[in-house]
Formats: C-alpha cells, sequence, structure tokens
C-alpha cells in the first residue's frame, strides 16, 4: 500500500469510520515492518496492539479440570460444616439447637449434585448425617412425650 | 435352621431395597440437583459396603450397628426459601407410601420424619427439617434400626464434649 | 454437562477473557484469578449456561464485572502492593526488546488514562477485532453507545499523541 492510502485509512480510522477489514489492513502495515517516516509516531499504538494480542492465560484443559475438581471437594466440605453446625449446637443445648451453624454465612456455600466416592468422606459424612438425625430425633420424642403429659395434665384438672 | 434361612432371605431382600429401590429425594426431588440452590449429596450402596470395610474398632458401637445396617444415604440442601420448600416438600411426598412418624412444629424449625417400611423393618427413614434459614432432607435407607437412633443421641449426650472437639478439627 | 464439555466451551476464547482482565486489573495474577473464576461461575450455572446462546460475550461480560470489582477491591489496599505487582509483572510482558517495551508501556499508560468505558471499548476492537455488535454485548450498550464510546476514545487517544509530538 501506498502513503495516501495508509493516510486515507488512518484518517478513517481515526474518525472510527474504518471496517473491521480495514482495521486489519492498518495492523498489517505497522506490522510489516517496512512504516514510512511519515507514519512513524503512531507505530507504537499498533504495536501494543499486537503485543497485547500475545497474552495468553495459562489455563488448559488438565488444569481448569483439576480446578473443578477442587471445588466440587468444597462444596461437600461445605455440606458437611453446614449438617456438623447444627448438630454441634444441638449438642451443646438443645434450645439452640436451630441457631446458624458457623457455616461462612452462605456466601460461599456453592451448590452441586455430588457423589461421594471416598470411603472416608463417605464415612464422615454418614457419621454426620446419623449424628443430625438422632439428636432431632431424640429431641423430637421428648417433646412429643411432654406435650402428651400437657394434655393428660389438663385433662385432670377439668 | 428355620431362623437362619428367615435371616437370609431378610438380608437378601434388604440388599435388593438398598441396589433397586429409588430413595424418596431420587424419586420426588431430582428435579433440583440441577437447581444451583440446592446441594445433594449421595452416597451409593456399593460405597456402603466400602464404608462398612474402613470402620475402626474405635467406633460408637450405635454408629457402627446403624451404619452396618444402611444401604444409601442421600441428603438434601437448600438455604433459598427454606419454609416453602420444606412445605412443597411435605406436600409431594406420597403419605400412602410414607408413613408419618413424628412431626414436630415449634418457632425455630420444623421436624417430620417419615417412614417407609417392609413388613416390621423400616427401609428408608426420611427426615425433613425446614427453618427460617435452611431446608435439609435426609434419606436413609437399609434396615433402619428406631432404637440405635435414639441410643446414639444419649451417647452423642456423653460424648458430645469429644465429639465437637473432633469437629473442631476439621 | 461434563467437566470436559465445559473447558471445550471456554478454552477456545480463555485467552480474550484473560487479557480483558489485564486489560483493567493490569497484572497477570489477578488476570489469570479472574480466569479461573469465571471457569468456576460457568461450572456452577452449567444447566444455566448452556442454554446461552453467545457464550463468549456472556464470559466477557462476567470478566468485566469481575475485574472492575477486584480493581475497586485494590484500590483499597496499601500502594506498596501495587507497586509489587508492578515490578512483578514487568518480566512476564511477552518477550520484547526494553526499547520497545517501553513504548508499549507508554501507550498502554495513555490509553488507561482514559475513563474505563472507552479503555475498554478500544480494548475489544483495536486489540480483539470484535464487531460494534461483539462489543455491545459485551458490555451492555447498544450499537449506537458502542460507536459513540470508541469515537471519543480514538479522539482522545489522537489527542494524546499529539500532544507527546510536541
Amino acid at each position: 500500500m501506498n502513503n495516501s492510502e495508509i493516510r486515507h485509512l488512518l484518517n478513517k480510522y481515526w474518525e472510527t469510520e474504518t471496517s473491521l477489514e480495514e482495521e486489519k489492513l492498518l495492523k498489517q502495515y505497522f506490522s510489516s515492518g517496512n512504516v514510512s517516516e511519515e507514519f512513524q509516531e503512531y507505530s507504537p499504538l499498533f504495536d501494543f496492539y499486537a503485543t497485547e494480542l500475545s497474552r495468553t492465560s495459562e489455563l488448559n484443559e488438565s488444569s481448569g479440570i483439576s480446578l473443578l475438581e477442587k471445588q466440587k471437594k468444597s462444596n461437600v466440605i461445605h455440606l458437611r460444616k453446614a449438617i456438623i453446625g447444627v448438630a454441634a449446637a444441638g449438642l451443646i443445648a438443645f434450645s439452640v439447637f436451630w441457631m446458624k451453624s458457623e457455616v461462612d454465612s452462605g456466601a460461599q456455600f456453592a451448590n452441586t449434585y455430588h457423589e461421594v466416592e471416598d470411603p472416608e468422606e463417605a464415612l464422615k459424612i454418614t457419621k454426620d448425617a446419623l449424628a443430625f438425625l438422632s439428636i432431632n430425633f431424640d429431641k423430637s420424642s421428648k417433646k412429643i412425650n411432654k406435650d402428651l403429659g400437657n394434655i393428660k395434665s389438663a385433662q385432670i384438672f377439668k | 435352621m428355620k431362623k437362619k434361612f428367615i435371616y437370609t432371605l431378610l438380608l437378601a431382600f434388604s440388599f435388593s431395597l438398598g441396589n433397586s429401590q429409588a430413595d424418596a429425594i431420587e424419586k420426588y426431588f431430582s428435579k433440583y440437583y440441577d437447581d444451583e440452590s440446592f446441594s445433594t449429596v449421595y452416597v451409593s450402596p456399593k460405597m456402603f459396603q466400602m464404608v462398612t470395610k474402613v470402620l475402626g474398632d474405635e467406633e460408637n458401637a450405635e454408629v457402627k450397628d446403624l451404619i452396618q445396617g444402611i444401604k444409601g444415604l442421600r441428603i438434601l440442601r437448600s438455604e433459598t426459601n427454606p419454609m416453602t420448600v420444606y412445605k412443597e416438600a411435605l406436600n409431594t411426598i406420597n403419605t400412602r407410601e410414607y408413613e408419618i412418624l413424628m412431626t414436630v412444629r415449634d418457632k425455630e424449625q420444623n421436624l417430620q420424619f417419615l417412614t417407609k417400611e417392609s413388613g416390621d423393618i423400616i427401609s428408608e427413614l426420611l427426615l425433613l427439617a425446614g427453618g427460617d434459614e435452611e431446608f435439609i432432607m435426609l434419606s436413609f435407607i437399609g434396615n433402619i434400626n428406631l432404637n440405635s437412633i435414639a441410643k446414639l443421641a444419649k451417647s452423642l449426650d456423653i460424648d458430645g464434649a469429644e465429639y465437637l472437639e473432633q469437629l473442631e478439627d476439621k | 454437562m461434563q467437566d470436559k464439555e465445559i473447558m471445550n466451551l471456554i478454552l477456545p476464547f480463555k485467552d480474550k477473557l484473560y487479557r480483558f482482565a489485564y486489560r483493567i486489573v493490569g497484572n497477570s495474577f489477578e488476570a489469570e484469578d479472574i480466569v479461573q473464576e469465571i471457569l468456576i461461575k460457568v461450572w456452577k450455572k452449567k444447566e444455566q449456561f448452556s442454554q446461552i446462546e453467545n457464550k463468549e460475550a456472556w464470559c466477557m461480560t462476567m470478566t468485566r464485572n469481575l475485574a472492575i470489582d477486584k480493581k475497586r477491591a485494590k484500590k483499597m489496599k496499601t500502594s506498596s502492593i501495587e507497586n509489587f505487582h508492578h515490578i512483578k509483572d514487568q518480566s512476564d510482558t511477552p518477550a520484547i526488546s526494553m526499547e520497545r517495551k517501553e513504548t508499549v508501556n507508554r501507550v498502554r499508560e495513555m490509553i488507561n488514562s482514559l475513563p474505563e468505558k472507552q479503555a475498554s471499548v478500544i480494548h475489544l476492537r483495536d486489540i480483539e477485532g470484535l464487531s460494534y455488535k461483539e462489543i455491545g454485548v459485551a458490555m451492555g450498550l447498544s450499537l449506537d453507545q458502542v460507536k459513540v464510546v470508541l469515537h471519543r476514545a480514538r479522539k482522545a487517544l489522537k489527542l494524546k499523541f499529539i500532544n507527546k509530538k510536541q
């Protein structure tokens, strides 16, 4: 391309009238290594565009998949924490049973479907679930017995 | 001899339960698996066979008993509109199939225990809990002994402090 | 959607996300972090994501939002950390001569001194070569708005070159 063509394209460029095709021509011209003195001042700009385009992320298939695997594990830990938190509070005092567990305010609580594939992890989860179940079971049966007792005493008063 | 035969039959029966039948969460709530406001954790019958192998001698006797009877565990949890989800869940579960064992309503939370029975044996135990902050549903498949569950609560009460300490390490 | 499928969807434009994040936060550590966060976000919302028609634009929008948040949060931190990032990051610019590096950095400063919206539009158009329509989707702007912002940005940039010369 001759200088007048480039001049024309550059003017169009500054006026935001160039098409993507024309912008590509400009980029090609400035990367050709044969830039006329007249346009030298804009070389750094197109040089910058080209340099930036060569930046790449380190993410690849295997690093991405292992990141997702890690994320899944932490989901289970969050769920475990939620159950444990509730169960632990129940162990201290039933009256504060449903008080919120120390789970980090749910903000990070990730959600997904997860099938446990590690026996140790499965054992931990099962124990937590059993603790949760039995504490609630005990609490509920006590409450029901107490309520039944109240009904009986009310009838006696009649 | 006859007794032995019945045991074998029972064992075979409970295995088939664990393997073939869908639990209540799978049956009624699998639509939530993809819902981002729910989390689900599933421990399969196959995994439970492996769990019994990693059970240590030091384990609480009730826990051991219970785990040996369990064939599957599924947990569903959500923090989004927990009370609405709780009520919806109660309405969804077929009460001809699942018998209500206990219902507790109070200020902080609502609980419902449901069981599915095969003969005299509880083959699935469901616990639904709904409060202001979260909804949790647990489904235990297998042979669930309610006495062991009651006993476990008492032993946890005693071991409570110790259990708590263990938890805090994690 | 399997993890692998998600990766296959993201990988073709991961560098584009990275560069856009880099443009805003100005260092490779945080830019890389943002790309990872996007991946996790996509994975968490994979059902929703699979329905999205223009996945790349959606990710670009998320990248911009995350990067702007990060930059805002960073402003709260001490300047010493910023300096550290700055120094550290020089080593990781693409392999070019010191002299070129300097002129390139001067252009970067010029563009970064523009309002964020203008700088982002310049980036998407002149580095990534996106169409006005694509830029609009990624930035949440109408076609006309994209043209106006780009026009202002190039005008301002030209002025900076003229001033530099004098």
